[in-house]
């Protein structure tokens, strides 16, 4: 009984503060595995479903967090039994809401007029850049499995300066805040593998 | 046996001739081309070398050494008998140098050389171009342009129809689809070179002529009386301005600060003097605020003056957010009474002698005004300057009082000027109610400090009017089901101007984006701060 309550209560915790360590790590371990689970295939497809649906429902060049949520709800419902969509979602919709972010706007500008998929282009650049932060997860000394290495490793990163200079800026990846930086992370580590 | 000196000629004569003849120097057209002047030198050369070196050459006296045979093999031998060596005749030898000084002049004097050589002696009289004036080269009249071949008609678009009615007969003219020319630029005329006016000696002019006219332009407009006044003027004004000039130096040498700025704290030394310390002595100020954290994991336990330390550290010296300013020009005074800017405004000099502020805001308000004295001098002596201008004295120094009283209310500043020496300085209060670690405490840190010192509130970072539209406040998003996207507002909700709430969650401190509104904050702070502030 004693350790039903114990259970209840850590859950209760967990619950109410969602970013406490061990709820974060728990958040990015099942955003991998239900990415990895999903196969290429089924994580293109989220992702063609989320942002197609953030296109049609939150017009604007920088659609609200808000109601990005919506869409990442509303897309999950239609798709049961795929693990924790949600997690999934809540990783592609991170990384897309700060693409613009990520990207400085000259090369955005010159993704628009020399690509004819604007949302493929972008993604190829996020790839470039996640590569190079996967890079630094690699050599990161940190212990524990994935999610937590990740986790650790984006919340001392933004403690150090990364500033970028104009001319550095395809080879280098600027200070991002944990939630950015993580969410690259989990969407890399479970689309490289499967390209591997 | 052979004489040495047979061996010898014989074998120059047929090196020479060797030579020649593989250089084509004895080629039949060459002596044919040949002119007067040439073969005359070729002569002369060939017969005076070949007399004199046939003069000391001897060759009617037998060698001193010669060549022999001995089983077989060559041997020399010393101081033979004169009747055993055997020379070429004299005249052979004597004609043999000859003709190898013949092949050496005939190879040297073409024609080209000796007229050269034939041209010195009148270069050599020619007067020199860096003594003397010469006329002025006739400028070079550049050939007329040709003129430009007729510019093709230029076509225009839809006028293909008319052009065949014309030609057809079908219309009486082309309108305005006629052919019309491009029309060339016109050349650009040559500028008229300036003329130099030459002092150096006239062709014509005599010597004596020359060097009067020289010591008339050395000493025109110079009396040796006015030179040896000015020269004494010069002196005196040094000998005025010996205490500025020894004083500078004293200053350079014994290391007075560039500036001093002093800060009042009533807090407690966050790192009181150990025994050690008395051993090894303090540790400089750039060790302290080499490596700050950006955001360190401060408790409740956290002593307050170690986040005012830590917060100074970073907004003046920490060099992750640029140009940092110099640790060494700064005091931190702690254990300062709550009243301190009133009693140095009360009594400057008393209260900054007990602080043992006083000698090093008066050293370097000295060097001020010796580089001040400094820059008078040169302008006396209408030198050029060596020295920048000095910063105001309330640039290179400057007062500063921190107040943590829980009586008061909002982080205020309040700031007067006093006067030391005759300069006028600052003096800037602030007033605070605490300092707290946790929480957004640290925030109200950076901010009362950065008002103190800068004395503007921060107004956020640049931002295009587009971003500003589209933030959207923290909380917005259901963090249960994307706690990853619900953080996206706060990377653009800045703590530092009013958006504080989620610092003072406790969980949110791990994943929060200080660095983005740090770097903001501490750049927009120096951008203001650093301006204002100079060393000398």
């Amino acid at each position: 009984m004693k350790w039903l309550l114990a259970l209840l209560a850590c859950v209760a915790t967990v619950h109410a503060e969602p970013y406490a360590h061990d709820a974060r790590v728990a958040h990015l371990g099942r955003a991998l595995a239900t990415l990895r689970a999903l196969g290429a295939a089924g994580r293109q497809q989220l992702d063609h479903d989320l942002h197609a649906g953030v296109r049609a429902r939150c017009p604007s060049a920088t659609p609200a967090a808000s109601c990005m949520a919506e869409v990442g709800r509303s897309v999950c419902a239609t798709r049961a039994g795929t693990g924790d969509c949600a997690a999934a979602a809540d990783v592609v919709l991170a990384n897309e809401h700060a693409a613009s972010d990520l990207v400085d706007e000259a090369t955005r500008m010159r993704m628009v007029r020399t690509s004819s998929d604007y949302h493929a282009a972008i993604n190829a650049e996020l790839w470039t850049r996640y590569a190079l932060l996967a890079a630094e997860l690699a050599l990161f000394e940190g212990g524990g499995d994935e999610a937590a290495r990740i986790d650790r490793f984006c919340v001392e990163r933004d403690r150090q300066v990364h500033r970028c200079d104009p001319g550095t800026a395809k080879t280098c990846v600027p200070n991002l805040a944990w939630q950015r930086c993580a969410a690259a992370l989990v969407w890399f580590v479970a689309g490289h593998e499967g390209r591997r | 046996m052979i004489g040495i000196k047979s061996i010898a000629v014989a074998a120059l004569a047929a090196g020479a001739f060797g030579l020649a003849l593989a250089n084509g120097v004895l080629d039949p057209e060459r002596f044919a081309h040949l002119s007067a002047q040439s073969a005359f030198a070729i002569g002369l050369f060939a017969s005076a070398a070949g007399a004199l070196v046939g003069w000391s050459a001897r060759p009617a006296v037998a060698s001193r050494i010669a060549l022999a045979l001995h089983g077989g093999r060559p041997a020399l031998v010393g101081e033979p008998a004169p009747e055993r060596v055997r020379e070429l005749p004299p005249v052979v030898q004597r004609g043999l140098l000859v003709g190898v000084f013949a092949c050496l002049a005939l190879a040297t004097f073409s024609n080209e050389a000796t007229a050269r050589i034939a041209a010195v002696p009148d270069e050599l009289a020619e007067p020199s171009r860096a003594e003397y004036c010469h006329e002025a080269p006739a400028p070079v009249v550049a050939a007329a342009p040709a003129p430009a071949p007729e510019p093709p008609p230029v076509d225009e678009a839809g006028c293909a129809l008319v052009k065949r009615a014309f030609k057809l007969g079908y219309a009486k003219s082309l309108g305005s689809c006629a052919p019309k020319a491009a029309v060339a630029p016109k050349p650009a005329a040559p500028a008229a070179a300036a003329r130099e006016v030459c002092t150096r000696r006239q062709l014509d002019e005599p010597f004596a002529h020359f060097a009067w006219r020289r010591l008339e332009e050395t000493v025109a407009g110079a009396s040796p009386v006015d030179a040896a006044s000015a020269r004494v003027d010069a002196f005196q004004t040094r000998v005025e301005f010996t205490r500025d000039l020894l004083a500078d130096i004293g200053h350079a040498i014994t290391g007075t600060p560039h500036a001093s700025h002093h800060l009042w704290v009533n807090l407690p030394d966050p790192h009181p003097r150990s025994w050690h310390s008395w051993l090894t002595g303090e540790e400089p100020c750039t060790g302290l605020f080499e490596h700050l954290a950006l955001w360190p994991r401060w408790t409740a336990a956290t002593p307050a003056s170690a986040v005012f330390e830590h917060v100074l550290g970073q907004l003046l010296f920490a060099t992750r957010f640029g140009t940092p300013a110099s640790c060494s020009d700064y005091t931190i005074h702690w254990n300062a009474p709550a009243d301190a800017c009133a009693r140095i405004s009360a009594d400057p000099a008393a209260f900054l002698g007990d602080s043992d502020a006083l000698p090093t805001i008066r050293g370097v308000l000295d060097r001020r005004a010796r580089q001040v004295a400094i820059r008078r001098l040169a302008d006396e002596l209408g030198d050029a300057q060596t020295l920048p201008i000095p910063p105001p004295a309330r640039a290179v120094v400057s007062i500063g009082c921190v107040v943590v009283d829980e009586r008061a209310g909002r982080p205020a500043v309040s700031g007067r000027d006093i006067t030391l020496d005759g300069e006028s300085i600052a003096v800037r209060e602030v007033k605070m109610p605490a300092i707290r670690a946790t929480g957004a405490g640290p925030v109200d840190t950076y901010v009362a400090l950065a008002l103190l010192l800068g004395g503007k509130p921060y107004a956020g970072p640049a931002q295009t009017g587009s971003e500003r539209v589209l933030r959207e406040p923290p909380g917005s998003v259901d963090e249960a089901a994307f706690p990853l996207l619900a953080l996206e507002p706060l990377v653009h909700a800045d703590p530092f101007t009013g958006a504080r709430a989620p610092l003072d969650r406790a969980e949110l401190a791990d994943v929060f984006p200080y660095e983005q509104h740090l770097f903001a904050f501490v750049d927009a702070f120096r951008r203001v701060y650093l301006p204002q502030r100079g060393r000398l």
